[in-house]
């Protein structure tokens, strides 16, 4: 279980993030939304331990989080893969702990996982944008995280192949079922995903609301439920359409 | 296939101004429009090679500037990569030595001839340590500026891996700062040959350098040519030397340049042809 606890964050005077508080089942995905600055790759940056939260704690199984950890993988929005080693190698910089004979076999199996397997031996600026965000997942997978943190992963990529990487995501998660938390400004994408979507807001980052998603996977991008909880959490972001008297504010 | 297009094909574009310029240079002095004393005939300067080399003289000089230059840029280069990394990788460190560093750099190197002679004497110290001077810098800024450019999202990427320290520095920042440490290595050797002749300019009684001034002091402007080339053609072989050992290593590197080459092979007639 990971339980984000009374966490909040400043930078140099600004309050980035409120107080959150979450707490994550073993095995739930859960999506974060949000607009822009609303802290929430903050707090997944500090849920990875890389940055250090100025109140508040988070707990992973027991024990408190105090800078990256194994158990915890992460994909970031960029692939971030090292550009002079081939993908293979690329996927063993992440078994610096195993025994050396066993990382390569690992390597080879997580890559041919996410379909990259003929690819293995190139180097990353061969690869298209949406082969080098699989071998980043492969990258974070193959050490068989716990927990798997995820900060916009596919919004670099085109609408097709957003689409197969979600499906890869959630093939990978039914075998593996590692814990998901990942932050994303698609509403459809967090929606067709995940077990539970937060939504937070700025100024101070917090959570705004939560909603439990109690559909069936795959669930079609067209479901009308799906739908209904989009129009909310527009509401919510007061992205909706509005259809009535304008608001006030931007009234002339 | 146009004469241009086979040029370029086969890499000879390069050759097409040389060989035009030496057509004029033997044009110049076969028709005694410029004098043999000024510049002598392409045949004078190739009968000054073959004397020079009979007599083994060309060996001896080549050899003593070919092992000062390649003593001062290892001597430049070592300590130019000690010092670039440690004001590279370490802020503390940088504030301490960069900003001494960057006001020796603004002094003309060769203003240090008359110090370095009075100090370390009229023989090879002075001469070593004035063409490690100028190895020193290119090396010294390209490695701290390549360590500082290392891409902050592929260290965070190792730091979540449990990479840090000596694992840290092998497995990303040695690798990242590659490309530029070479580049600073090139520029550093092309400074290590000019200044060779600085240093062999300084009373010396061996070497190209001194090959220069003894064909001017005896007025024999063919040893001087032939001089001239000869440092064209070591100091080009040596930088295509290190260029090829750069790429070997770098061989993963997208760069401009690589990129550009693509372009101009696509762009090559002879090619299409063939596919």
């Amino acid at each position: 279980m990971l339980q984000i606890r009374r966490v909040s964050k400043r930078f140099e005077g600004f309050a980035a993030l409120g107080e959150i508080d979450l707490a994550v089942d073993r095995g739930e995905i859960t999506g974060i939304v949000g607009t822009s600055g609303c802290g929430k790759s903050t707090l997944l940056r500090i849920v990875g331990g890389l940055e250090t939260p100025s109140s508040g704690s988070v707990v992973l199984d027991g024990v408190t989080v105090a800078g990256p950890r194994p158990e915890v993988g992460l994909v970031f929005q960029e692939p971030r893969l090292m550009p002079w080693l081939s993908v293979r190698e690329n996927v063993e910089f992440a078994l610096a702990r195993h025994p050396r004979g066993q990382r390569r076999p690992l390597a080879e199996a997580a890559l041919a996982r996410v379909g990259l397997g003929a690819v293995a031996e190139v180097l990353p600026q061969a690869l298209s944008g949406g082969m080098a965000q699989r071998a980043a997942i492969a990258r974070a997978l193959v050490a068989r995280p716990q927990v798997l943190l995820l900060d916009e992963p596919f919004s670099a990529l085109d609408a097709f192949t957003r689409f197969g990487l979600q499906d890869h995501l959630l093939d990978i998660w039914r075998t593996d079922r590692p814990t998901m938390l990942f932050v994303t400004h698609d509403i459809e994408e967090a929606l067709v995903l995940s077990d539970r979507v937060v939504v937070m807001r700025a100024r101070p980052g917090r959570i705004h609301a939560q909603y439990r998603i109690d559909l069936p996977r795959p669930r079609p991008r067209t479901e009308a439920r799906l739908q209904a909880w989009k129009e909310r959490i527009l509401e919510d972001l007061d992205l909706a359409v509005k259809t009535d008297a304008p608001d006030p504010e931007f009234a002339i | 296939m146009s004469l241009r297009a086979r040029l370029a094909a086969s890499g000879g574009a390069g050759l097409v101004l040389p060989a035009l310029l030496l057509a004029l240079w033997g044009a110049l002095t076969r028709f005694g429009l410029v004098p043999p004393n000024l510049l002598p005939a392409p045949l004078a300067v190739l009968r000054a090679f073959r004397d020079l080399w009979l007599s083994g003289e060309l060996w001896e000089h080549i050899e003593v500037t070919l092992l000062r230059v390649l003593l001062g840029f290892l001597l430049g280069t070592a300590a130019g990569t000690v010092v670039g990394a440690l004001s590279g990788y370490s802020v503390p460190w940088r504030r301490l030595l960069d900003p001494t560093f960057q006001a020796l750099r603004s002094i003309p190197s060769f203003a240090w001839i008359p110090l370095f002679v009075l100090w370390l004497g009229i023989f090879e110290a002075s001469k070593l340590t004035l063409i490690a001077l100028g190895a020193f810098f290119p090396v010294y800024l390209n490695t701290m500026a390549g360590i500082q450019q290392v891409d902050r999202k592929l260290v965070e990427v190792a730091r979540i891996h449990g990479y840090g320290g000596v694992a840290l520095v092998r497995r990303v920042l040695l690798p990242a700062t590659l490309p530029a440490y070479i580049t600073g290595l090139r520029g550093g050797l092309g400074l290590a040959w000019m200044f060779v002749v600085a240093a062999e300019f300084m009373g010396a009684s061996e070497g190209l350098g001194f090959l220069l001034i003894d064909g001017q002091q005896t007025g024999r402007p063919a040893n001087i040519i032939a001089a001239v080339m000869l440092f064209a053609v070591f100091g080009k072989a040596s930088d295509v030397a290190l260029a090829a050992l750069g790429r070997h290593f770098v061989s993963w590197q997208d760069s401009f340049q690589s990129a550009q080459e693509r372009t101009a092979d696509a762009a090559d007639p002879s090619r299409l042809q063939e596919v």
